[in-house]
């Protein structure tokens, strides 16, 4: 039995155009769904356009922002659901349990757009903790670290941009290791730093921005052959040091 | 795909069966791609494949006037002002009764459609890997049809049909290389018109579904449905398809 004749497309794949204004004999014939008279029947206005009426959007005039950008998403996961994992034997709590551990039990899905910081452990469900953990995420509430500790467990916070957590996650995608970045943004360096938080560069010394940027005080990018330039200490430099109140009578002298 | 680490891979390969000529006995099995016999059954992208090659072989003897073909004088009927009436130009005006038709039909016509490539390479897979899966496809050994007394004249076909119970039927014999004259005529004698020797080139996808028995030589399946993980060579060339109907 041939084919030929079963075949058809998929229901619903082609979509029929309604065809406007041809006659009397269509659906769509004489005002073509437009209506009777005046400008909207005759050609098209916009639509926010209001009859000559003060228009809404200039009444009330958009006016600030929400900062997206600089909001940190996280996904969060809960001590609770972490310990159900353990139990399932799906999670080792002998070893550390980072975001690689919990992407692959399928305790957070931390790819796509809205969850580029990673993971944030809340401390729902901790009661349930048995065993010491150890733990490395981005943040953690306050509460899931206390609870945490409580059983002998261990917290870090660790900072993670898209790339590390796409490449800590599925790794086998990268050609070659990839260096994880460290925080840029002063917001970040303050979170890491801080102890209450766990973060990772807490009680670390901090790098200078010198230090930072390997600035050396050399001058690049001149035509001239790069030429070493004194650094100027601001701090050690004497310049008003010397500087006293003078009276008129020393300057006719 | 990660998301899916559980679910089971499908198989890469099918074991196709090669096959003697003429007798059809199994002889070896080949491995051949998923993807080329054993993909899954989408109607709609073969109607959509079957109605391109359609609309491609459409031709049709419309042929309307136009105003210059009506066969009036291009004089203005009236001068353009001062008569008090319409403006009006020539009497061959599709606006006018008797004019010529705006936009006729002039022969030959093109219905041809657009279908895009990828689509239609699918259809081409899809319809081998549904004949095959149905039995209606035999795959046998590299040139076996090339030296074969079992085609050599027009008795010996009509024999071979009528031992694997195909006379009269639709039967379609592809191979790799051109077919000559010689090979056309002596199939079309020994069936009565209703077999046909083609070469890949020649083949469409409603060639495919059209017939009672397919019978490829091994390395036809390759150039008809191409290795999707490499660049396709496009032996079923759409271009030459869509132009067919001119």
């Amino acid at each position: 039995m041939s084919l030929l004749n079963q075949l058809s497309d998929n229901k619903g794949a082609q979509k029929v155009r309604t065809v406007k204004g041809r006659g009397p004999g269509g659906s769509k014939g004489g005002t073509a769904g437009r209506g009777q008279k005046g400008q909207k029947a005759r050609e098209s206005i916009p639509n926010w356009f209001e009859g000559g009426q003060t228009p809404i959007t200039k009444i009330f005039p958009k006016r600030g922002f929400q900062n997206v950008v600089s909001k940190r998403k996280y996904v969060p996961v809960n001590l609770g659901d972490i310990q159900a994992r353990i139990d399932d034997g799906r999670l080792d709590s002998t070893k550390p349990i980072t975001v690689k551990e919990m992407y692959d039990c399928g305790l957070a899905r931390i790819t796509g757009s809205g969850k580029k910081n990673g993971i944030k452990i809340l401390s729902r469900g901790a009661g349930a903790l048995k065993q010491p953990v150890e733990i490395v995420a981005s943040s953690a509430s306050f509460g899931a670290i206390e609870n945490i500790e409580k059983v002998g467990g261990k917290f870090e916070a660790r900072y993670f941009n898209g790339l590390a957590l796409r490449y800590l996650t599925k790794p086998e995608k990268f050609e070659r290791a990839v260096k994880l970045a460290e925080p840029t943004s002063r917001r970040d360096i303050e979170y890491y730093s801080d102890e209450r938080r766990h973060g990772y560069i807490a009680g670390k010394e901090r790098p200078s921005f010198e230090q930072y940027y390997n600035y050396k005080g050399k001058v690049r990018n001149t035509n001239r052959k790069s030429v070493e330039t004194e650094f100027v200490d601001y701090a050690s430099r004497k310049a008003f040091e010397n500087n006293r109140t003078v009276s008129f009578a020393e300057f006719t002298q | 795909m990660s998301f899916f680490v559980h679910a089971r891979k499908p198989p890469t390969h099918v074991l196709a069966t090669v096959r003697k000529f003429p007798n059809l006995q199994p002889l070896r099995l080949q491995p051949v791609p998923a993807e080329q016999l054993a993909a899954p059954l989408r109607k709609d992208i073969l109607w959509r494949a079957v109605v391109f090659e359609g609309d491609a072989a459409r031709v049709g003897s419309g042929n309307s006037p136009t105003r210059s073909t009506v066969g009036y004088s291009t004089r203005k009927l009236r001068p353009q002002k001062g008569s008090g009436r319409a403006r009006l130009g020539d009497a061959g005006s599709p606006m006018l009764h008797g004019g010529g038709r705006s936009h006729g039909a002039q022969a030959p016509n093109d219905f041809s459609t657009k279908l895009p490539r990828k689509i239609y390479a699918q259809a081409v897979r899809v319809s081998l890997s549904h004949l095959y899966q149905n039995g209606t496809l035999s795959v046998v050994e590299r040139g076996a049809f090339k030296h074969s007394p079992a085609l050599s004249t027009p008795q010996a076909v009509n024999s071979f049909l009528s031992h694997h119970d195909l006379l009269g039927k639709h039967v379609v014999f592809i191979q790799s290389r051109p077919v000559t004259d010689l090979e056309r005529q002596i199939m079309q004698e020994g069936s009565n018109g209703r077999a046909h020797r083609l070469d890949c080139t020649e083949v469409d996808v409603r060639t495919l579904l059209k017939a009672r028995k397919v019978i490829v030589e091994s390395p036809v399946i390759n150039l008809l449905a191409g290795n999707p993980h490499e660049e396709r060579t496009d032996v079923i060339d759409r271009e030459v398809i869509a132009s067919r109907g001119e």
